[in-house]
């Protein structure tokens, strides 16, 4: 193993896909990028790695990135010790079961009140969600805010469901109406 | 350059296969928006798969019924999804034009 410092944690803190971890040289770094790019381009978009000193890493450069099923991450990783490397990091740093999104281990619930969609939520998606698909809509929300609530928390579910909900919003509204809504209460606030 | 009324885009295509791929008894919301969420390799958000099916309905390419609710999801019912032969006829017309498209060129070819 040629480059022993150098662990890709393959983990992330839900499927929002929004964090990355990896260790550099014993440092944790955290990236917040999520799209696939190659690792060098990965290392340049971090200002604590210099591009010279990510190329001078042999054997780096075809890594790149990719997601499970169980949205952990793989290291599409040509080279059978990148995958070891970072399941070995993974399982120093943070939980005994590498399925586990790092950094929400602990967090999960059996609480069933923890596990219902928040009623303003529900109370909401009359107004963004055409009658003909509420009922549609509203389930498929309230069985995966369930799903997600028992894998990862309550708080990444709550996340999850105001960020699909403003999603819906702005299907419904469209970015215009909605950006000047907003525009129209800050101005009303603020006495404008 | 206007896509015309029968022709497929590149998520409504993702969607029909995702249906073809789940069949009749298990195409509804959650499983579509995960098995395209696993392909796709990004999250798919519940708003991008109603649109898209909205559309195909609209086309004529699915047709949806209500099925029975649940407890898990809050008592709401689910509605599921099948293709119908305009769809599958879409779907087929996509495969022989990507596969023209893509005629004469070798696997892999640089970008």
């Amino acid at each position: 193993m040629s480059e022993p410092h150098v662990h890709w944690l393959g983990r992330h803190l839900g499927p929002d896909l929004t964090h990355r971890v990896m260790i550099i040289k014993n440092k944790l770094v955290t990236v917040s990028k999520w799209r696939i790019y190659p690792t060098v381009f990965l290392f340049a978009l971090h200002e604590r790695i210099s591009k010279d000193e990510a190329t001078s890493l042999p054997g780096l450069l075809r890594i790149a990135l990719g997601i499970t099923r169980g949205n952990v991450f793989v290291f599409v990783a040509f080279g059978e010790w990148t995958k070891g490397e970072a399941k070995r990091a993974a399982f120093e740093l943070a939980s005994d079961d590498p399925t586990i999104p790092f950094g929400t281990v602990g967090s999960k619930s059996d609480d069933p009140a923890d596990l219902t969609m928040p009623e303003i939520g529900q109370k909401l998606l009359p107004f963004i969600v055409p009658k003909k698909l509420r009922d549609a809509v509203t389930g498929d929300l309230t069985e995966d805010f369930r799903t997600f609530a028992t894998r990862w928390g309550r708080s990444y579910a709550l996340r999850w469901l105001w960020w699909e909900l403003a999603g819906l919003c702005i299907r419904r509204f469209g970015p215009t109406a909605i950006i000047t809504t907003v525009g129209v209460w800050f101005r009303q606030k603020l006495g404008w | 350059m206007k896509m015309g009324r029968n022709s497929l885009g590149e998520f409504e295509q993702a969607v029909l296969l995702a249906i073809l791929r789940l069949g009749p008894n298990g195409a509804y919301g959650v499983p579509i928006r995960h098995d395209l969420s696993e392909r796709l390799g990004r999250l798919v958000s519940v708003g991008a798969v109603y649109t898209a099916l909205e559309r195909l309905d609209r086309k004529g390419f699915v047709s949806s019924w209500i099925g029975g609710a649940t407890d898990e999801r809050g008592g709401r019912a689910k509605r599921f999804y099948r293709i119908e032969a305009p769809g599958q006829r879409a779907l087929d017309a996509a495969r022989v034009a990507t596969s023209k498209l893509w005629a004469g060129l070798p696997e892999g070819a640089p970008a």
